[in-house]
């Protein structure tokens, strides 16, 4: 089998997801949705790393996927643990509502 | 095979994080029994323990192995790691002394917080040692995991919960956005460990396009951390919203970690400073104006520190961009040499006096009155003179008048660029302490001049008759930031021993 | 003939990971978003098989989405009231994000395929043999991150207890409901 898909095609799949993320978390209101976005831009990054160890023939390019696979797991549950705490406190969610903080 | 002695040394190494994550755990398993009873007393002191164990372990660590790579290159021990452990851990230290009086006396405590705590030191301790990218990454992702939770550690306060959502979904993003900077660093160097990305942007890898946007994620995801300019949003927020002493654990530990790691990523793509460059010297120049520009008007106490904290972010990063100097000639390598020990002298002073300042605001809360603005201070220094003088001391230092700590952090990074021969730089730095002299001196007007707010004579007040915490744990870190600011305002060199960073 | 398959097998992968990823960003049903993420994860995954590692097509499934997902389902559904569907879900950045990642698009486009692309290119071996190699380098080379990951899950599994536990008076507290979220 042979490397059929250059790197640097991978690299720009990588590159359209994670830009995809930051608009989506430039526009969305709900938080959920936003953290959604941070995922995708993560799978990314991820994306990046495996195609770009399996370039350099590294096996760092897996092992830094599966740290941040795992970083990925801590951050939801911290995340997703102050969005259901922050609901019951406020009743809303919402990023534009949640305005007690002004600038 | 020397594969034992090479693990004992490896280990030695990060013998610090590792006396966190015991304490930690110990903390941990024991909290059903420090939860309630005669065993919630202990809770506090296993934390200040903790902290304080990593520092003597970091400091009779410190007598060998220095320069050394550890775990075949993933950490290093060397004079920067060690002198920013040092003001990083006694900052933790002093946090766990101003959260034991806080969190009592709001009805907050639980002995997670000090695990949390400790957790989210050894993260930064992990980031300042790094030296591998990704390390640098975990670092600073365990560093905010607490962050996160200790800023929304009041959960039945919205404004906390709000804190902690947005403090996460901006870190969250900064991280990923640092993260995608670090895959690309790896398609330009073909490795993360630092000492690879050194050779390759001496191989040019920072004149290529994919190289430039590496750097500049970098530089943006630190950015976040230390709260610059233009992405500071977070910062007036989360430091009002958090538990004040949650404030002053986040407000240090953060700057300090992401300074640390900031200088050691700087020093390293050194090679490449004219893609890095521009943008540091921009954002400095930002932060230190619109930091004491906003601050001007803030009447919120923690408010106002987390807009001169972003000026404070900008000061420190005129220290990070003499890391650019380092291969401009003999000048520009004397001129980084000096800004790193400056800069951690710096930190040192800020983490002083900022975490006693908002362990002065902790000292004056109690269980219904959360001491935040400006007006809560009002006649301090006739009501309480030890507390409202002891404000006043710390004002003076973060304004950078002399025979403070703060004149002498400021005066080291100034006098480093004014080395390095960056004019602008300098001049902007002098002309924005001057205009921040202002709020600072606006604080101590109310301390000292001001009448007294109506006198309340219930006992939960805040008035002279409040119950005497002089002998708390917020009483002491007051008094120890009080003695180190001045100390080290006066006799510097006192403590240039642990300082001193060698390249 | 398997060049051809693997430009075949890509280009629909690209299909079936972009186009979820942007509904995921553009739809108004917040739950329709949750659920869109669920083909595009999938496509991640596939082009870890396309690039034959093997182990992570296996780690994206079971963590990504028998995990993440799932708890981010779990905490949409639960907030699911408070957010009217018919109510706008973007703010006034939407042009400028699309403007800014345009021009970012480009410019990574510009900067990927000028880049001197020397590689190693090596052939990875078998399934086996790479998970042996992953395994080994974890506990050598990357012990310290490895070690620093493992407690970066305590951290956040205390943290999300902490967190999310649900708040009474400490005499109550013996048998506390938390919603306990680890990944």
């Amino acid at each position: 089998m042979s490397f059929a898909v250059p790197t640097e095609h991978y690299l720009l799949l990588s590159a359209v997801l994670f830009c995809i993320g930051v608009a989506g978390v430039a526009t969305k209101r709900n938080p959920i949705v936003v953290f959604m976005c941070i995922e995708i831009m993560l799978n990314a990054a991820n994306l990046g790393f495996v195609a770009l160890g399996r370039h350099f023939g590294d096996v760092g390019g897996q092992i830094y996927t599966m740290l941040i696979i795992a970083v990925a797991a801590g951050e939801v549950a911290i995340g997703l643990a102050i969005i259901v705490s922050l609901f019951r406190t406020r009743e809303t969610i919402d990023l534009d509502e949640a305005d007690l903080l002004k600038l | 095979m020397g594969a034992p002695t090479q693990a004992i040394r490896d280990l030695s190494g990060i013998l610090p994080i590792l006396v966190l994550w015991g304490v930690a755990l110990v903390i941990l398993l024991g909290a059903p029994l420090l939860r309630r009873g005669p065993g919630s007393r202990l809770a506090a002191p296993l934390g200040g323990a903790g902290a304080l164990g990593a520092l003597l372990v970091l400091l009779r660590g410190s007598s060998d192995g220095f320069g050394d790579t550890l775990f075949a290159g993933a950490a290093l021990t060397d004079t920067l790691y060690s002198s920013g452990a040092f003001v990083l851990l006694l900052g933790g230290f002093l946090s766990v002394l101003v959260a034991q009086t806080y969190l009592r006396s709001r009805d907050l405590e639980k002995p997670e917080y000090y695990a949390i705590m400790l957790l989210s030191l050894s993260g930064a301790l992990l980031m300042m040692q790094a030296n591998d990218l990704i390390v640098l990454f975990l670092g600073l992702e365990l560093m905010s995991f607490g962050l996160y939770v200790l800023a929304g550690f009041a959960r039945t306060d919205a404004k906390s919960d709000e804190a902690a959502l947005k403090y996460f979904l901006l870190g969250a993003l900064a991280s990923a956005l640092m993260l995608y900077g670090i895959m690309l660093t790896y398609g330009v160097a073909a490795s993360t460990e630092l000492s690879n990305v050194q050779s390759a942007v001496a191989r040019g890898a920072l004149k290529e396009p994919m190289g430039i946007a590496a750097a500049l994620l970098l530089v943006i995801g630190l950015c976040f951390k230390i709260a610059a300019v233009p992405f500071h949003q977070w910062s007036p927020d989360v430091y009002e919203g958090a538990p004040t002493s949650a404030t002053a654990f986040l407000a240090t530990t953060a700057k300090i970690g992401a300074i640390v790691a900031f200088l050691r990523v700087c020093d390293t793509i050194a090679g490449g400073y004219h893609t890095w460059l521009p943008a540091i010297r921009a954002i400095a120049i930002l932060s230190m104006i619109v930091g004491n520009l906003i601050a001007i008007a803030q009447t919120n106490v923690k408010r106002m520190l987390a807009y001169s904290g972003v000026a404070h972010a900008g000061y420190l990063l005129v220290a990070v961009a003499c890391m650019g100097f380092r291969l401009m000639g003999t000048k520009g390598t004397q001129a980084s040499i000096l800004a790193m020990t400056g800069a951690v002298f710096y930190l040192l002073a800020y983490a002083l006096a900022l975490i006693g300042a908002f362990g002065v605001l902790a000292y004056l809360s109690s269980r219904d009155k959360d001491a935040q603005t400006l007006n809560d201070l009002r006649g301090l220094a006739s009501s309480q003179p030890a507390v409202g003088y002891a404000m006043v001391l710390f004002m003076l230092s973060l304004a950078g008048i002399p025979a403070t700590a703060g004149f002498i952090g400021k005066w080291q990074v100034f006098y480093a660029v004014l080395t390095g021969g960056d004019v602008a730089l300098a001049v902007t730095m002098a002309l924005t302490s001057a205009m921040g002299v202002y709020y600072y001196l606006r604080v101590v007007w109310y301390i000292v001049f001001e009448e007294s707010a109506a006198p309340k004579p219930s006992p939960t007040g805040h008035g002279v008759e409040a119950r005497p915490r002089a002998m708390t744990g917020v009483g002491a870190a007051i008094t120890i930031c009080c003695i180190a600011t001045i100390g080290l305002g006066i006799l510097p060199a006192a403590i240039s021993s642990f300082l001193t960073v060698v390249r | 003939m398997t060049a051809h398959l693997g430009t075949i097998a890509f280009v629909s992968l690209t299909a079936l990971t972009i186009l979820p990823a942007i509904m995921v960003v553009s739809t108004r049903n917040l739950v329709h978003a949750g659920f869109w993420m669920l083909p595009c994860l999938i496509g991640v995954a596939g082009f870890y098989a396309l690039l034959e590692a093997h182990f992570f097509v296996v780690v994206q499934i079971l963590i990504y989405i028998g995990a993440i997902l799932v708890l981010i389902m779990f905490a949409l559904m639960l907030t699911r009231d408070v957010m009217d569907p018919k109510e706008r879900q973007t703010n006034a950045m939407g042009v400028w994000a699309g403007v800014i990642c345009g021009l970012g698009l480009l410019a990574s486009a510009h900067m990927l395929f000028r880049h001197p692309w020397v590689g190693v290119t090596s052939h990875p071996g078998d399934a086996h043999a790479q998970t042996v190699a992953l395994g080994k380098a974890l506990v050598t080379r990357y012990a310290l991150p490895f070690e620093a990951a493992s407690v970066l899950l305590l951290a956040a599994l205390i943290a999300a207890i902490v967190i999310a536990k649900s708040m009474r008076p400490p005499a109550a507290s013996v048998g506390c409901d938390g919603e306990v979220s680890g990944g």
